[in-house]
């Protein structure tokens, strides 16, 4: 590993530590990088769990025999927009939340300036962190959901052939 | 080897917070760098840091401008700044070793040096606690460490006695001294008159931006027919009447209304 890439590993981590460095988490993380992440991906699989659930009264809806297609597309498609709705207001209050730590602080600076570090390398951490977080915001709040919803979505034509073929 | 600042600068909308300093730290040589609060003492640690840009003048070390290339700069100066600012989320131990790996420390060697500078700081026991949890002294040992980890040959002390318990700051004045002797640049600034005076040979003295006295403790002493820094200090950067001034305090929460 070059010099460059384990800076800007060590980098990396710190900065996406502290994207995660939300209040309401790191007072009972107490100093644990991996404790507060796990805290955090738990979460939001949680909220995927709840959202999950859903699926189940949609499987009853569209499971029912004479349903029509436009009512079943109008459950697909509503169900679908919610999905999404959800998730860009969960990336939407997790930017909110992080929003301090997108850039670098006086902290940073203070700790960071006098070290032999080149601004590009810091620069490239700061951006890479903030996409992986948001990456695994999206990864791990749709963790559930994402599986569950096609599944319970699926016309009744295909559940019956997937059911047939397990 | 010499830090020589040539006509150094700083303002602040408005403000000329450093005014034309000029001065030369050299090797083997304790510089004090002293001043009353708001002189420029910090501003001047952190444009020679490269914490600040400079608004006129130069930094030259080792006969180079440090604008040249401020990352080799950087890897040959250590710095304590005034203000603990640490990543509080990390250990101290951790903490060490994320400097270590910013400042390319082969890790083993890194290591043992971080394990000894710990137990040698009274730091061992409390190494894998998280910093937010460390008092203020217990910090300032932890960026002393990170100073010094990688052999500096400058070494900038910003009030690095500041928190620090009797014990420590014995072990650092003393430590300020065999670091000089061994060829370091140091520059520090502090309030402590009386240790400045213990350690240092060369003193820069800073009012309103402005070096009003530059010379060795001796050469002042003689110059100005004063007996103790703490008064050639008072002489030429306290424009208070201080006794008059606590008179005057003690009058103000003494009276009954």
């Amino acid at each position: 590993m070059t010099i460059a890439s384990l800076k800007f590993r060590v980098l990396y981590r710190q900065f996406l530590f502290r994207l995660m460095d939300v209040e309401l988490l790191s007072a009972s993380a107490s100093g644990d990088a991996s404790e507060l992440l796990g805290q955090f991906g738990a979460l939001l699989v949680f909220g995927s769990l709840v959202l999950s659930m859903g699926a189940i009264g949609t499987v009853y809806v569209t499971g029912e025999p004479g349903v029509s297609q436009e009512a079943l597309a109008a459950v697909t498609w509503s169900s679908e927009r919610f999905m999404v709705s959800v998730t860009m207001l969960v990336v939407g209050v997790f930017a909110l939340l992080s929003w301090d730590s997108t850039f670098l602080d006086r902290r940073d600076v203070l700790v960071l300036a006098p070290l032999p570090l080149r601004g590009a390398t810091l620069c490239a951490a700061k951006i890479a962190a903030a996409a992986s977080a948001l990456g695994l915001t999206v990864l791990a709040w749709n963790s559930l959901a994402g599986f569950v919803w096609p599944l319970a979505l699926a016309p009744p034509a295909a559940r019956e052939s997937s059911r047939r073929c397990g | 080897m010499t830090l020589e600042l040539r006509n150094v600068s700083k303002r602040f909308t408005g403000i000329l917070a450093v005014d034309s300093v000029s001065f030369e730290a050299r090797a083997g040589e304790i510089t004090g760098y002293l001043g009353p609060n708001g002189s420029g003492k910090s501003t001047t640690m952190k444009m020679i840091t490269g914490l600040i840009e400079t608004t006129a003048g130069d930094i030259f070390f080792d006969g180079k401008p440090i604008r040249g290339d401020l990352h080799g700069f950087k890897q040959r100066m250590g710095y304590v700044p005034e203000e603990p600012y640490l990543y509080s989320h990390l250990s101290g131990l951790e903490y060490l070793i994320m400097v270590g790996q910013l400042r390319d420390l082969p890790a083993k060697p890194a290591a043992r040096r971080i394990d000894r500078l710990l137990s040698l700081l009274s730091l061992h026991g409390d190494r894998h606690a998280p910093l937010s949890a460390y008092s203020k002294g217990m910090r300032q040992k932890v960026l002393l460490s990170a100073a010094l980890l990688h052999n500096p040959d400058l070494i900038l002390l910003d009030e690095p006695f500041s928190g620090l318990d009797v014990g420590t700051g014995l072990v650092l004045r003393s430590l300020i001294q065999e670091l000089a002797a061994r060829g370091k640049v140091v520059l520090f600034s502090s309030h402590e008159l009386e240790t400045v005076e213990r350690v240092s040979s060369h003193v820069v003295i800073l009012h309103r931006g402005k070096v009003v006295a530059d010379d060795s403790i001796e050469r002042l002493r003689t110059l100005m027919h004063l007996p103790t820094l703490a008064e050639i200090f008072a002489q030429l950067a306290v424009e208070q009447d201080t006794a008059a001034i606590s008179g005057e305090i003690a009058d103000l929460i003494l009276y009954r209304w």
